[in-house]
C-alpha cells in the first residue's frame, strides 16, 4: 500500500516535471511567433517582446520615410500584409491595425489564426489602454507596466501649461492637420499650446488648404521638417511661399515626422520636444 | 508670299459643314468679350476661396489695418492660381484649336491624344525621384518631353490623313500606356504620398499652387503658344487641301514640327504644374466655331481666351463646393467636356462608321 502510493507520488512527480520542462517549448505559455502589420504595433512590439518572439513586422517599418526606428528593425523579417506570406510564418498571434486590409485579416482568421484588430490610439489616454492591451495579448504584462510607468513620470516632469497658450496649428505633408480627436492634437495640447483646427471645428486628420490654414490666425506653426523624406506634390506645399511669408512675422516650429503619428514612448518624445519648443518661443517672447 | 486665302476661302477638303467667312470686326468683337470675361472671372477667382474672405475685405483689411495675413493670402494663394488657370487653360484652348485645324478632326484635343497624359508621366519621373528637387526646370523639362513621345507616337499612328476613328483609338492606347506607367512610377516611388497623388496627376488641381509653379510653366507655355499661334496661316492654307496648300507656300514638314513643339511645351509645362487638366482642348474650339466659321487662323486666338476663361470658371466652382477635400479641377472640366465629347461622337458618327 505504501509502496503503491509512493510509485504513484513518483508517476505524478515525473509527468509535473516533464510538463514543466516542456510547456515553453510547446507554445503553452506565451505567443512565440507574432506577426504585427501595422507600424505603429511595429514599434510597440520591438519594446515589449523579445526580439526572437518577432516572427514578422510590416514592411514600411524599414522605411526611413515611414518610420524614425527603421534601424532598430534591421533584421527582422518583413511583410507586405499578404495572407499567403503571414501564413507561411505560421504565427500564433497576428496584430493589425483598424486600418489592415480587410480581405488578409479574414482570410487568416478562415485558417484558423488568431488575429486581434487593434483600434488606433486618439488621445494618450487611448494610447496607455493600448499599451495595456498589447501587452496583455504578448503577455508581457510586466514590461508593458513598465512602459507605462516610465511614460508617466515623463508626463508628469513636463513644464507646467501656461495661463495663456499658444495659438498652434499642426500642418504636416500633403496638406493634412491634425484636428480634435487625434493623438497629434493632444500632444499639442500637452506641451502647452492650444489648437486652432479644433477650435475652427476640425476632427481628425483632414486635408487643409494653405488659406483656410492661414485664416485660422496661430501663433505658431508646427510642421514637419522640410529637409529629409523624398519628394511628392504634398510635400511640396511645405515649401510654398505663402509659408515662407507666414514665417515672417509668426513662429514656426518644425518636427521630426512622423513622431505624432504612433502612440508609444516617442509621442512623449514628442511632447516634450514641442514643450521645450513653446518654453523658448514664451522666452524670445517675454524677451525685449 | 502669295496670301494663304482669299476673303471668301471655303474649306474643300473638310468634313465639316462650310460657313461663312466671318469679318474680322467680328473676330475682333468676339475676343474683346472673352478678355472682359477672363477679367471678370480672374477678379472673381481672386475673391473665392475657401476662408470665404472677399476681394474687397482682403483689399481693405491690407489698406486699412496693414493685415499682412490676408495680404498673403490674397497675392501668395490666390493670385499665382488665378494667373496659373489663365495661363494653363490658354495653352490648352489653344493646342486643342491647333490639333483640330491641323489634324481637321473634330475629335482631336491634347488629353484625349495622350500629350496630356504622357505629359504627366514624364512630371512624376522627374518629380518623384529627385531628379526636380536637384534641378528645378526638370520638372516641365520631364512634362514637355513626355508630351512630345505622346504627340509623336499619335502622329505615327494616325498621321496626317487619318479619320477620327483611328486618331481616337491611338489616343486611347497611349493614354492606357501613360496611366499604367504613371501609376508603376507613383507605386515605386520612395514617397509615402506618392500613390494616393495619382489623382493629382490624372485629375489636375490648382489648389495651393504658389508663383514657384508660375515661373516653372510661364516660359515655356509662352513660347509653345508663340509657335502654335504662328501655324494660323499655314493651318488657312491646308483646309484648302495639302497640294493647294504646298502651292501657297506653306512647308508642311515645317509646319508639322512647329505643331508637334509647339503642344509638347505648351501642353507639357502645363501638365507638369498641374496635372492634366482634360477637355478643355475638345470643347472650347467647338463652341466658339459657330461664331467665326471654320477658318482655323481665327479660332486660335479665341481658343486661347476661351480656354482660360472655361479653365478661370471651373477652378471658382470648385472652390465653391463644400466638401473636406477640394474636388480636383478636372472632374468639373470632365463634367462638362466628356458629355460634350458623347454628343460630338453622334454628331460625327457618319464619318466614324
Amino acid at each position: 500500500m505504501d509502496q503503491t502510493i509512493r510509485r504513484l507520488f513518483r508517476i505524478v512527480a515525473a509527468w509535473v516535471l516533464v510538463a514543466v520542462l516542456l510547456a515553453p517549448a510547446c507554445g503553452y505559455a506565451k505567443p512565440a511567433r507574432i506577426v504585427s502589420l501595422n507600424l505603429c504595433l511595429d514599434g510597440l512590439l520591438l519594446d515589449l517582446a523579445e526580439r526572437d518572439r518577432i516572427a514578422a513586422v510590416s514592411y514600411l517599418s524599414f522605411k526611413p520615410a515611414y518610420s524614425p526606428r527603421a534601424a532598430e528593425f534591421e533584421g527582422l523579417t518583413a511583410v507586405y500584409g499578404l495572407a499567403e506570406e503571414v501564413l507561411a510564418l505560421e504565427p500564433d498571434l497576428v496584430l493589425t491595425g483598424q486600418f489592415s486590409p480587410r480581405n488578409t485579416t479574414r482570410l487568416l482568421e478562415k485558417f484558423g489564426y488568431r488575429v486581434v484588430e487593434l483600434p488606433v490610439a486618439n488621445s494618450i489616454d487611448d494610447m496607455r489602454g493600448l499599451i495595456v492591451e498589447v501587452a496583455r495579448l504578448i503577455e508581457e504584462e510586466e514590461a508593458g507596466a513598465a512602459m507605462l510607468a516610465a511614460i508617466d513620470r515623463r508626463l508628469a516632469a513636463l513644464p507646467p501649461p501656461p495661463d495663456e497658450p499658444l495659438r498652434a496649428v499642426l500642418y504636416g505633408a500633403n496638406g493634412l492637420t491634425a484636428g480634435a480627436d487625434t493623438l497629434a492634437e493632444d500632444v499639442l495640447r500637452r506641451a502647452g499650446f492650444s489648437s486652432m483646427t479644433a477650435e475652427a471645428g476640425i476632427s481628425g486628420w483632414r486635408w487643409i488648404d494653405l488659406e483656410t490654414l492661414l485664416t485660422t490666425r496661430p501663433d505658431v506653426l508646427v510642421m514637419e521638417e522640410l529637409r529629409d523624406g523624398p519628394p511628392s506634390v504634398g510635400r511640396a506645399v511645405l515649401a510654398h511661399p505663402a509659408l515662407a511669408r507666414f514665417a515672417e512675422t509668426r513662429a514656426i516650429v518644425t518636427f521630426p515626422e512622423s513622431q505624432w503619428e504612433c502612440a508609444g514612448p516617442g509621442t512623449v518624445t514628442a511632447v516634450e520636444l514641442l514643450a521645450a519648443a513653446r518654453l523658448a518661443l514664451e522666452t524670445a517672447a517675454g524677451a525685449p | 508670299m502669295p496670301r494663304a486665302l482669299p476673303p471668301t476661302g471655303t474649306a474643300a477638303h473638310t468634313n465639316e459643314t462650310v460657313a461663312p467667312t466671318v469679318p474680322r470686326e467680328r473676330c475682333l468683337q468676339i475676343g474683346l468679350l472673352l478678355g472682359l470675361l477672363i477679367v471678370i472671372l480672374f477678379v472673381v477667382s481672386l475673391g473665392t476661396g475657401r476662408a470665404a474672405l472677399g476681394l474687397g475685405e482682403l483689399l481693405f483689411e491690407r489698406v486699412w489695418n496693414d493685415d499682412e495675413l490676408l495680404w498673403i493670402v490674397l497675392s501668395e494663394i490666390r493670385l499665382p492660381r488665378a494667373i496659373l488657370a489663365t495661363l494653363v487653360g490658354g495653352a490648352l484652348g489653344l493646342s486643342g484649336a491647333v490639333l483640330q485645324g491641323y489634324l481637321r478632326n473634330p475629335l482631336a484635343e491634347p488629353g484625349l491624344i495622350g500629350a496630356s497624359s504622357m505629359a504627366a508621366f514624364g512630371a512624376v519621373l522627374m518629380l518623384y525621384f529627385g531628379v526636380a528637387s536637384q534641378f528645378v526646370w526638370a520638372l516641365p523639362a520631364g512634362g514637355i518631353a513626355g508630351a512630345l513621345v505622346g504627340v509623336t507616337i499619335v502622329y505615327m499612328l494616325a498621321g496626317n490623313a487619318a479619320g477620327p476613328l483611328t486618331l481616337i483609338l491611338a489616343g486611347v492606347a497611349v493614354n492606357a500606356l501613360a496611366g499604367a506607367l504613371t501609376s508603376l512610377a507613383l507605386s515605386l516611388a520612395p514617397s509615402p504620398f506618392a500613390v494616393q497623388e495619382i489623382v493629382f496627376w490624372l485629375l489636375g488641381s490648382l489648389a495651393d499652387r504658389s508663383f514657384d509653379h508660375v515661373w516653372l510653366a510661364l516660359p515655356f507655355i509662352a513660347v509653345g503658344s508663340a509657335l502654335l499661334f504662328a501655324t494660323g496661316r499655314g493651318l488657312d492654307a491646308l483646309t484648302l487641301g495639302v497640294d493647294a496648300a504646298a502651292n501657297l507656300g506653306v512647308r508642311l514638314p515645317r509646319l508639322q514640327v512647329q505643331i508637334v513643339l509647339g503642344t509638347a511645351l505648351a501642353v507639357g509645362a502645363a501638365v507638369s504644374v498641374t496635372g492634366i487638366i482634360g477637355f478643355v482642348g475638345l470643347v472650347v474650339p467647338h463652341l466658339l466655331r459657330p461664331l467665326v466659321g471654320n477658318r482655323p487662323a481665327p479660332l486660335l486666338g479665341l481658343s486661347a481666351l476661351g480656354g482660360a476663361a472655361l479653365t478661370l470658371a471651373a477652378d471658382i466652382v470648385v472652390r465653391l463646393i463644400p466638401s473636406g477635400l477640394e474636388p480636383k479641377l478636372g472632374v468639373i472640366t470632365a463634367m462638362i467636356g466628356a458629355p460634350f465629347f458623347l454628343w460630338l461622337l453622334m454628331k460625327t458618327r457618319r464619318t466614324l462608321a
